[in-house]
């Protein structure tokens, strides 16, 4: 877990700024809780957090949750005994329960955490929000596009703080990429070709036959919507992103393919969203096979971004390493030399797209979930909405769960107005 | 054609902006890094950069058949070629470089059987045309047209107030105008090519050029010497820092190619010229001070 590395002076340093960097912010509104003025405010202060599911991601989470000191997890709860005690060797001061409701109740918990299946969270989601806690679910939002709308409107009229895991929003890799993007240096974006795939069953070992479809909740349409709302809704987010805008139409396929071991959900999808003029986002998902791992492929007519590695591309002559490497210092007022003179310009080196670093070095943390983590925590402290969040994710969700409309119905989905919020 | 240009653009943490645009011309990558100025600026500038240089290799390229160069090879004995002024101060600085390096640079030298005693071209000025003096003198403007690029670009940077710059040529050529953000002069290393990434000596710069001429490894041979007309291949590279990007791109080929009586010729007519010597073999490398 790398993110130990990198604290929130860090990350705005990877991003090339100091804090309250006012260019930062104005690109970024979100960010705005890791200014130097806004963390002053609440230096002091301690958020009282209860984490309603504590399997894989709830502990993921609640590992950054107790290594942050403004967070106070007061109350662990899952329905699964042993999951339970796993959370409960992360956070042992905390309270154990197994009804979600007993966390919620509790006047002294100011914030909630969900990490529970996805068919859950609107549920768990509309009782915290009515009882006025501050709320961080993970990605999807829900399992339905009406939950989904419920769970914005709610937190809208509500008016806590309101996160969702899409932990893009706080990569320094990614921002800095959108920022480069949005200077224009690789051209007009033409498409975003994003992919997810992994080569195993997608199960988790089931200690005794009728905890299956408990444990493996994933793999089952009551539960789940598949890897349309595990893994594409990360990605396709990046499309909105980017664009600023929302597809038009949406055309899906997909099928179980290979893992056929009684699940219901696909385990090979592909679905494209086709922007206004016909820019299109596709994503595509295959769990036999890993070669080509996950990425987000961003290509403008001048450049190729890929977030994943951690690399930019150009069409034509690269740029020169040394000079990028100059102007990174010079991001952060750091005197340096470079090296690259000599007798000419040797066209076979330089012709080797080899790409170059997004932020100047390969990354050496593990993604933005932390820094998502530690900024929900500064929010429901300070009281205040981030910007954007709650839409972005919103519209993650809604995406995701019109590709797999569209791959259930096999038909092409015109985006239904009735789910455009004031966004966009 | 138009030249297709990549940029980047960021700021400081005190909000000035870096801008860095390059683009291929004269078969070399052109970089312009510039600070202080807003994005539009640098693309504007940046263009008109990439415009002046292709125009200039529109004219000085000699295996273009539209170039002035490729007409100028293809005239026949003692022919002449109107020239307007520019390709006329073109032509002088050449031939004013060939005389003031005792011959060591020539614009001539890929000439057949060339011999450093006998003049190829001439310019008649009163009649604004360059003579031909010999029917297969060839007109090579290779080691002098990215300096000259690089002197145009300098000027057009210098004049639209940009203060601090640093602009590169195909790395043989690289200028800095004013000084690094820091406040310190932009200091330049010239690579080992033996070990790349790693330096074999440190140039400062502030108004000044730095040009590199000399061999690769696995590029040797493209500059002849003008005193046996053969290809030099020693492991050697030549750097000049002088405040001309066009003398810098001359003088660094003339020390390259040049004997011991032409480098003091050079020494005697420059003596402003700082000059270094770098040698280099899988082994190691020396710096020597010309």
């Amino acid at each position: 877990m790398n993110n130990e590395k990198i604290n929130r002076r860090d990350f705005l340093k990877e991003l090339g700024f100091t804090a309250g960097a006012t260019a930062l912010f104005a690109s970024f509104p979100w960010l705005s809780g890791f200014a130097e003025e806004n963390q002053k405010a609440i230096a002091k202060e301690k958020l009282r957090i209860g984490v309603i599911g504590t399997g894989d991601r709830g502990r993921f989470l609640l590992n950054f949750l107790v290594r942050n000191p403004k967070a106070d997890v007061v109350w662990l709860c899952d329905n699964y005994q042993p999951w339970l005690e796993l959370g409960q060797q992360i956070a042992p001061n905390a309270k154990t329960c197994a009804d979600y409701r007993q966390v919620i109740d509790d006047p002294t918990v100011e914030a909630i955490v969900i990490a529970t299946p996805l068919y859950t969270h609107h549920e768990i989601a509309i009782a915290a929000m009515e009882a006025g806690k501050h709320l961080f679910c993970e990605k999807s939002m829900a399992k339905t596009l009406d939950d989904t709308l419920d769970m914005y409107q709610t937190h809208k009229r509500t008016n806590h703080v309101f996160f969702v895991d899409q932990q893009r929003l706080y990569d320094p890799v990614y921002l800095k990429a959108i920022e480069m993007i949005r200077s224009g240096m690789f051209g007009e974006i033409q498409g975003i070709n994003t992919f997810w795939n992994r080569n195993g069953d997608w199960r988790r070992p089931v200690p005794s036959p009728e905890l299956e479809r408990k444990i493996n909740w994933r793999l089952y349409r009551e539960y789940s919507c598949g890897l349309m709302t595990e893994l594409a809704c990360h990605q396709i987010q990046v499309g909105t992103w980017i664009w600023r805008e929302l597809p038009e139409r949406i055309y899906g396929q997909g099928g179980i393919t290979f893992w056929k071991d009684g699940r219901e959900v696909e385990d090979n999808v592909g679905v494209i969203y086709t922007y206004k003029d016909g820019k299109r986002l596709t994503f595509s998902s295959i769990i036999s096979n890993a070669f080509y791992g996950l990425e987000e492929q961003i290509m403008g007519n001048l450049g190729t971004v890929e977030p994943e590695v951690g690399k930019y591309y150009f069409e034509k002559t690269p740029p020169m390493p040394g000079l990028l490497q100059m102007i990174n210092n010079i991001e952060k007022e750091i005197y340096s030399t470079v090296s690259f003179a000599g007798p000419s310009w040797d066209p076979e080196i330089a012709k080797q797209n080899h790409g170059e670093y997004i932020i100047g070095k390969k990354r050496d943390f593990l993604d933005g979930t932390g820094f998502t983590v530690d900024a929900f925590v500064d929010a429901a402290i300070a009281g205040k909405q981030p910007p954007m969040i709650a839409e972005e994710s919103y519209y993650a969700t809604v995406l995701s769960l019109l590709g797999q409309q569209s791959i259930e119905e096999k038909r092409e989905i015109f985006f239904p107005e009735e789910y455009r919020i004031d966004y966009l | 054609m138009a030249v297709q240009i990549s940029h980047t653009f960021k700021r400081t943490p005190s909000g000035a902006g870096i801008y860095y645009g390059w683009f291929e011309a004269m078969h070399s990558r052109f970089d312009l890094l510039a600070i202080g100025i807003e994005k539009e600026l640098g693309e504007t500038l940046c263009h008109k950069i990439a415009e002046e240089t292709q125009r200039l290799e529109k004219r000085l390229n000699r295996f273009d058949e539209e170039s002035d160069i490729w007409q100028i090879n293809h005239l026949d004995n003692y022919d002449r070629y109107a020239a307007d002024p520019e390709l006329l101060v073109i032509f002088a600085e050449a031939l004013r470089y060939r005389e003031m390096t005792a011959g060591a640079f020539d614009i001539a030298v890929q000439t057949p059987e060339y011999n450093i005693e006998v003049p190829y071209f001439a310019i008649d000025a009163p009649c604004e045309s360059i003579l031909k003096l010999k029917p297969d003198a060839i007109a090579d403007f290779g080691g002098f047209g990215k300096g000259y690029a690089l002197e145009t670009a300098q000027r057009i940077l210098v004049e639209a107030g940009v203060q601090s710059s640093l602009l590169s040529f195909g790395n043989s050529s690289v200028c800095g105008i004013g000084l690094h953000p820091s406040g310190k002069k932009w200091q330049i290393g010239v690579e080992n090519p033996m070990h790349r990434g790693t330096t074999m000596n440190l140039f400062d710069l502030q108004n000044e050029s730095l040009s590199s001429s000399g061999n690769l490894p696995h590029n040797r041979g493209h500059i002849r010497s003008t005193r046996t007309g053969k290809p030099i291949d020693t492991n050697r590279i030549v750097s000049v820092v002088s405040p001309s990007p066009s003398e810098c791109e001359v003088l660094s080929t003339a020390l390259f190619a040049a004997d011991a009586e032409q480098q003091e010729a050079i020494r005697n007519n420059f003596p402003h010229l700082q000059a270094t010597v770098m040698d280099f073999s899988s082994s190691g490398y020396t710096v020597q001070r010309l």
